[in-house]
């Protein structure tokens, strides 16, 4: 998968390009508007990122002329001025997402797969399997090893959260919007006590351990750590 | 305000206006005086032609018809007497001169039309051998029984000089009045005009480091008191927010030097010499929570800054009110059950509101009372609703807040114990933010704490159609 990153503050631009290169994708990294429009209309690309403050031409100016090229390709926006959500909000401005600065990675990486799964239609699997664990979707029953595991309501949205972006960190307010609907950023640390009631009834019996806190960005489920 | 000719002065607009008037006035006036005057005088001539007239009448029909042309013209000339200026002449129908009292030419006089009797508007002015004369042709029978001519005049040159002295008089009295009153007016307004002057003064004294200065309204006009009322009003709304702005910096700055000074300690300490990789995993992880903690400070800090410049606007929407507090009560419960606290709810309401601030105002206060609850105890929620309004009480059992403290807890980076950290994650915004969601939906937020018991009651606007 390539994705096309258009940023002018060098290290946000290096460390997009490193952390996006380690996660698995190809990664072509513009610091100003012109170079970036001109890669963006003449090589391929299955996602760009673009800032919206760039010294030379404007983000909105860049993804105009992209889309006037007749191009859907998913844009990303980042911005610092918060006062611009409601511009990206709007309709017509174009953009499929956006983050405002500052951010954490962990989150830029969830909402890219996300926009590069839009489109390729995955049908939504009736059961999830990771290693000896098993959810069966329809009668909201899990299990591991064979052994029937007693979750609550939540517990069982929660763990399905977890199950079906394997392998990626969900920061905590990604789990409090997703599960509780919750959208705020509390400062309270409800997140850390579901994870770890999760965990007693999911990990704590068995060696194998699934769910892993990722230190400053929040929790993966994945067979290694 | 004054856009339409911004630039000429309030004393320039005043004096023309002023004297624009006055000129318009005295005019009128000049020209009303000098019409009556002449009239006046119009009218003397007239009646003294009528007496003439009158005289030379009587005495044409007393003489018999014999008397001869000599004896006529003694009766005429003895016809006036004690009437100065006065000139009368008989004439034939043909226009012959039968008599005539003075050597003057009145024969000017014949081409007007004949009258019975002296009209004033019959009455023409003719010059004749430098002088001006006033008279009128009247038709008369002679004793002879034939119809004759009769002219009376009455020199003028007299009035005439008068007027002339009358209207220097007049119209340069009225040219000094005017020049006077336009001093006058001049000098109210230059003097008016002072106090904005001491005014303009004083408010130039007063800058950021002086805005506790006012203006002092028992030294102003009357006039100006209400100018000076809404002056010093403002001032006070600006001093407040200036206040509560360099207040808010300085705790911004103090609440981000400890974290900042950590971080950077930190760095140094284990950069000093090499460490194994597990040791720098440590510190970048150490780092991390403790930026993310940062970036959570300031995205709220942001969002008061917005909230207090008027910036966010409410997405108003129906919420049931009892919906929402119960997920948020499931949520939350997580938090309860560790400490043995369970959290219920009494009573239902729904209001049009921003779910989302409803939301996180419900999320702060519950997580409080969470935080602040005695093991063991419960935590109410109580809905109340009337068509006006719908409060939202928070009841939590726990250590009593002292009484000086209550009315700050709304403050931002309030500590009830200055050297007690804050428990928890709690970075000492979250009851700000629930204050200005309060306001932003034009409700409010208070506190009380007694007995053992802290309530929270949390006030909206049940409709959206008051002020939002």
């Amino acid at each position: 998968m390539r994705i096309l990153v258009i940023e002018d503050e060098s290290k946000i631009g290096d460390y997009l390009k490193k952390g996006l290169e380690e996660a698995g994708y190809t990664i072509s990294l513009c610091r100003n508007g012109l170079d970036g429009y001109h890669c963006a209309i003449s090589e391929y690309f299955d996602l760009i990122i673009l800032d919206v403050m760039l010294p030379d031409m404007n983000g909105w100016q860049i993804l105009e002329k992209i889309r006037l090229n007749n191009s859907n390709i998913p844009v990303m926006f980042l911005t610092a001025k918060d006062s611009l959500e409601d511009k990206i909000n709007g309709l017509g401005s174009g953009a499929d997402d956006y983050l405002v600065k500052p951010f954490a990675f962990a989150e830029l990486l969830a909402r890219v797969k996300t926009l590069l799964r839009r489109g390729t239609k995955q049908l939504q699997s009736d059961i999830l399997a990771v290693d000896t664990l098993k959810l069966d979707i329809a009668k909201r029953r899990a299990s591991r090893e064979q052994l029937k595991l007693h979750l609550t309501n939540k517990e069982f949205s929660l763990l399905e959260l977890l199950v079906r972006h394997q392998g990626e960190v969900l920061t905590r307010a990604f789990i409090a919007s997703q599960v509780w609907d919750m959208n705020f950023d509390s400062d309270t640390n409800v997140i850390d006590v579901a994870i770890r009631r999760l965990r007693a009834k999911v990990d704590d019996p068995f060696s194998m351990k699934l769910i892993h806190t990722v230190r400053g960005m929040g929790y993966k489920l994945d067979t290694e750590a | 305000m004054f856009s339409s000719h911004p630039k000429i002065s309030l004393k320039a607009r005043t004096l023309s206006l002023v004297g624009g008037t006055l000129i318009a006035c005295f005019l009128l006036l000049g020209f009303m005086i000098d019409a009556q005057v002449k009239a006046h005088f119009l009218h003397q001539d007239e009646e003294e032609l009528n007496v003439v007239a009158n005289s030379v009448k009587g005495i044409l029909t007393s003489l018999s018809m014999a008397q001869d042309s000599h004896q006529l013209d003694t009766a005429l000339s003895q016809a006036v007497v004690g009437h100065h200026g006065i000139f009368y002449a008989l004439y034939s129908d043909d226009n012959q001169l039968i008599y005539s009292n003075k050597t003057s030419d009145l024969s000017q006089f014949l081409q007007q039309g004949a009258k019975e009797r002296v009209e004033a508007t019959a009455l023409v002015v003719i010059e004749a051998q430098q002088r001006h004369l006033r008279g009128t042709l009247l038709k008369v029978t002679l004793p002879n029984g034939a119809t004759a001519k009769l002219v009376v005049a009455s020199e003028i040159d007299f009035h005439l000089a008068f007027l002339s002295e009358f209207h220097r008089t007049l119209w340069s009295t009225l040219l000094l009045v005017w020049l006077l009153t336009m001093l006058a007016a001049w000098l109210a307004i230059r003097f008016g005009l002072r106090p904005l002057q001491r005014l303009s003064k004083d408010i130039s004294e007063i800058t950021t480091e002086r805005l506790h200065l006012r203006l002092k309204p028992e030294l102003a006009p009357v006039e100006l008191s209400e100018l000076i009322a809404s002056f010093n009003h403002m001032i006070g709304e600006v001093e407040l927010g200036f206040k509560r702005l360099s207040h808010f910096s300085a705790d911004i700055a103090h609440e981000l030097r400890t974290p900042l000074t950590a971080l950077a300690m930190q760095n140094e300490v284990l950069l000093g010499q090499g460490r194994s990789t597990e040791e720098y995993q440590e510190l970048l992880y150490s780092n991390l929570e403790e930026l993310e903690r940062l970036t959570v400070m300031v995205n709220d800090m942001l969002w008061l800054a917005k909230s207090d410049n008027g910036l966010i606007e409410p997405k108003k929407q129906e919420i049931a009110l009892d919906m929402e507090a119960d997920k948020i009560i499931d949520y939350m419960s997580l938090l309860g059950d560790e400490k043995n606290v369970s959290i219920i709810r009494e009573g239902s309401a729904a209001l049009i509101a921003d779910k989302g601030m409803v939301q996180r105002a419900l999320g702060n206060l519950i997580g409080n009372a969470v935080r602040h609850a005695e093991p063991g105890s419960e935590i109410v929620i109580a809905i109340e609703q009337t068509p006006q309004a719908t409060s939202i009480k928070v009841n939590n059992q726990g250590t009593p807040i002292p009484k000086q403290h209550v009315n700050h807890l709304f403050d931002r980076f309030y500590k009830v114990e200055a050297a007690r950290q804050r428990e928890g994650s709690s970075n000492g915004l979250g009851l700000a933010i629930v204050k200005s969601i309060a306001d932003i939906h034009g409700g409010s937020v208070t506190a009380e704490s007694h007995d053992g018991k802290t309530c929270f009651t949390l006030l909206l606007p049940t409709t959206s159609s008051t002020n939002f």
